[in-house]
């Protein structure tokens, strides 16, 4: 599975089409994190884990979740 | 030639220049300047201009991973006001853009937004009229401006890089546009660059080199070499990169070669000088550093070079009169690989 922060969201949709891979999971986060305090960072990772949990262990039918 | 073997779809536009203009600008095929409408025959004057088939693939460009066929290439080269001349050359340079050391799938991601830099050595320089000289970075030569604008515009015709979504620049900067050089070797006391890199003086080649906005080194005081590369130095202070470029006006090279420096010489000398002082940085930021090249085990004490080994500096002699050198920095990261980016260098073959 791919992480990305929403701003890379088309670009992750191109290379899924590039690459024949339309279902490949992609679990999408807010933007930015480069410039974003550690516990703010921290706090989204928390947000989003149960999610890239799910990803990883039931990816068909988180997929329609993510998307 | 006979253009029905051609693949890509005929498409009906009202014969008007201005309708024309417009249809490329809905379908978004132009980087916002007027394009050469690519007519059958346009195309087949290209196509005629070189030894290949129309379907041969050259490489495959991203985001979208398409193959960049001959035909494509002469499309685009009509588009970008490229002479039928120009093909092999440009042939060169989609082999060099889409060779994956030079990652462009990066460079066009990167929301850093460098440019693909093109420097042109060997006798096709004056086959094609490539500048090397006078206003060497700015406009005025056509092979110069065509060959630059039609690697922008295989990057978004082709590859399907649309700032914004797929391309995710930023700032970018003009030289996105176009940025094409030859080296002035006639006036570089200097072996040129392609020679540097292993091929004949007589052979041509091009180097496609991710490229920032550059920063002028004048220096109208120095008479000595030190004086010139110290300020030259000055200016490549920062952040490191995978490479750097050092492009060097010739009334500046005579003076430092003329002082006994060989290319191998200047770039010590400015690797030596041009550093990244980690007492400067602000804690926060020092930490991040270190965290980020943690192979280096950086310190407070620490320096970080311009980059990583001093042959990782490009030394290219360009530009006209006058005591005006110019730095453009690599955008890409150093590593312990061997950086994130590295320039290519093809030969052209006729």
């Amino acid at each position: 599975m791919t992480v990305i922060t929403h701003a890379f969201d088309a670009l992750a949709k191109s290379e899924k089409e590039a690459f024949g891979a339309p279902d490949h999971p992609v679990l999408v986060v807010q933007h930015p994190i480069g410039t974003v305090k550690l516990d703010e960072v921290n706090k989204r990772a928390d947000a989003a884990f149960d999610k890239l949990v799910e990803i990883l262990i039931e990816p068909q039918r988180a997929k329609a979740a993510v998307a | 030639m006979d253009t029905s073997t051609l693949q890509a779809e005929r498409l009906e536009v009202e014969d008007d220049i201005w309708a024309a203009q417009a249809f490329f600008e809905e379908k978004g095929w132009s980087d916002g300047l007027p394009i050469i409408p690519p007519t059958e025959d346009r195309v087949a004057q290209m196509l005629a201009a070189v030894k290949r088939a129309p379907q041969d693939v050259i490489g495959a460009v991203p985001p979208r991973w398409a193959p960049a066929t001959v035909e494509k290439i002469a499309i685009n080269a009509v588009m970008a006001g490229c002479k039928p001349e120009y093909m092999s050359t440009l042939i060169a340079c989609v082999e060099a853009i889409t060779d994956t050391k030079l990652n462009l799938y990066a460079l066009q991601a990167t929301t850093g937004g460098p440019a693909v830099m093109i420097i042109i050595n060997g006798p096709i320089r004056q086959e094609l009229n490539v500048n090397g000289g006078a206003n060497v970075l700015g406009e005025g030569w056509r092979a110069n401006a065509t060959i630059g604008r039609f690697v922008r515009l295989i990057q978004r015709n082709v590859g399907g890089s649309y700032p914004g979504t797929t391309c995710k620049a930023t700032l970018g900067w003009p030289g996105k546009y176009s940025i094409c050089i030859g080296e002035n070797e006639e006036a570089s006391p200097w072996e040129p660059l392609h020679v540097e890199r292993g091929f004949k003086a007589d052979q041509s080649t091009v180097t496609a080199i991710s490229a920032d906005a550059s920063i002028r080194a004048s220096d109208l005081d120095s008479t000595k070499a030190v004086g010139i590369l110290t300020n030259f130095a000055q200016r490549m202070e920062g952040p490191s990169g995978p490479e750097a470029i050092m492009v060097i006006c010739p009334e500046h090279a005579k003076i430092i070669a003329g002082d006994g420096f060989s290319k191998t010489d200047v770039k010590k000398f400015v690797w030596e000088r041009a550093a990244y002082r980690m007492k400067d940085l602000p804690d926060e930021t020092f930490h991040q550093r270190v965290k980020r090249r943690s192979d280096l085990k950086l310190t407070r004490d620490s320096v970080i070079p311009v980059t990583d080994k001093p042959e990782d500096i490009l030394v290219v002699v360009a530009g006209g009169d006058g005591s005006q050198s110019q730095y453009i920095h690599v955008w890409g990261q150093s590593t312990p690989e061997g950086g994130s980016t590295r320039s290519v260098t093809k030969v052209i073959r006729n």
